[in-house]
């Protein structure tokens, strides 16, 4: 199951069409618009999800939770408790090759760094 | 030959197949021979005759016009063009006014380089004419070399020269909308392709606009043309590929890795239709 939020739009960068600035949840997130069938506009709020592509992952020795951007790229370093195939990083991020390659660390604290953090616009249903 | 992937039967385009293609199994591409350094004159061959049909072949493959200004003026004998040709790359010039310069340009301008030169770019021949030292007394076909050289090299003509054969490549297949679109784009997503250059970023776009499949898909409301190409596979073995987006005008509005549901919804709308439908 998708962990759809909604999500505010706060800006759109004038060169790179993909790059968008969104509130989730009260957390400003600038990431990758991969995947988006229709026009967005700033100030508006719409359905998305989250996923990454390439990442490494490694246990936390603390419990901390938090998403931090790591360059002018749309790199994160992504920390918290992975619940299967989701980890939770104050937004829920979903990846099944979570559950079928990592299901070791299940309900721990994990570090995932992914090379770049895509957001998925979804239709209204 | 200075580049020893050349000597290697087995590889493919200088083992980048995504950055290079070789239909005729002779050359890496078009624009890897235009911009290596690596390309060697074969026996027989001074530089200029190289030049002359190095370039004269690539460019009139790409664009015929391009061709022939390149084939004038880098490998004709006579007149203004010859004077130039000779001078700037020492076939009947003194070694000695173009430094170690001159055993990139060609058999004769140095004693100890007797067949073949390196080949450098074009740009290349009009940046490093300008910045040739020339410590003795040069020759006539020096001297106009010389002039010529500074003038291309340090004028606002050679930007404009520079400017009108990127043109011709660049509208031939596609550039981003402007330098700042081009130089954000390869900020963030240079590294996905181990580019070092916007030029290198740019030109792998090129690559797989040449070599990909053309596919239709939708983003912000708009059915646009994109280009695929498979890169291999990423680490949870899904199938990663290149993806350049053009908008209307032909533009290049992205050029970026995509793979698993990223690359199947962008492409189909659903990330369980695994099928490239490309289009003509």
């Amino acid at each position: 199951m998708m962990n759809k939020y909604y999500a505010k739009v706060l800006k759109l960068d004038p060169d790179i069409e993909e790059e968008v600035t969104l509130d989730v949840n009260g957390i400003e997130i600038t990431c990758f618009a991969s995947v988006c069938p229709f026009k967005i506009s700033v100030g508006k709020e719409y359905p998305v999800a989250f996923e990454f592509d390439d990442f490494d992952i490694s246990e936390q020795s603390t419990e901390e939770t938090s998403l931090a951007r790591l360059g002018s790229d749309y790199s994160y370093e992504l920390k918290g408790k992975l619940d299967g195939d989701t980890v939770d990083v104050g937004i829920r991020i979903r990846d099944e090759f979570l559950s079928s390659e990592y299901g070791y660390l299940d309900g721990k604290f994990v570090s995932l760094k992914v090379g770049r953090l895509d957001v998925e616009f979804l239709e209204e249903e | 030959m200075n580049n020893p992937q050349a000597f290697n039967r087995y590889a493919y385009t200088l083992n980048n197949p995504i950055r290079y293609n070789d239909p005729s199994g002779h050359f890496a591409s078009l624009e890897e021979v235009l911009q290596s350094h690596s390309v060697t004159s074969g026996p027989g061959l001074n530089a200029g005759n190289s030049f002359g049909l190095t370039f004269g072949f690539n460019l009139s493959s790409l664009n015929q016009v391009g061709g022939m200004l390149f084939s004038q003026n880098f490998s004709s004998s006579s007149g203004l063009s010859g004077g130039f040709t000779n001078g700037l790359f020492g076939h009947n010039g003194n070694p000695q006014y173009f430094g170690h310069h001159s055993s990139y340009f060609g058999c004769n301008c140095h004693p100890s380089v007797t067949q073949g030169g390196f080949v450098p770019t074009y740009w290349e021949i009009f940046e490093t004419a300008s910045y040739i030292p020339f410590p003795g007394n040069p020759g006539p076909a020096a001297k106009v070399a010389a002039a010529l050289g500074g003038i291309l090299g340090s004028s606002k003509f050679f930007q404009k020269t520079k400017n009108f054969f990127s043109g011709i490549f660049t509208n031939k297949l596609g550039s981003f909308a402007g330098e700042s679109k081009l130089l954000a784009h390869f900020e963030k997503h240079g590294a996905e392709f181990g580019a070092k250059s916007a030029d290198e970023y740019l030109s792998t776009a090129h690559q797989v606009m040449q070599n990909g499949n053309k596919v239709k898909y939708l983003y912000k409301g708009e059915t646009r043309n994109g280009f695929v190409q498979l890169m291999g596979t990423n680490r949870k073995g899904q199938s990663k590929f290149a993806f350049v987006g053009t908008n209307s005008k032909g533009q290049i509005t992205t050029f970026h890795t995509k793979s698993g549901k990223d690359f199947w919804k962008t492409l189909n709308g659903n990330a369980k239709d695994k099928t490239i439908r490309p289009v003509k």
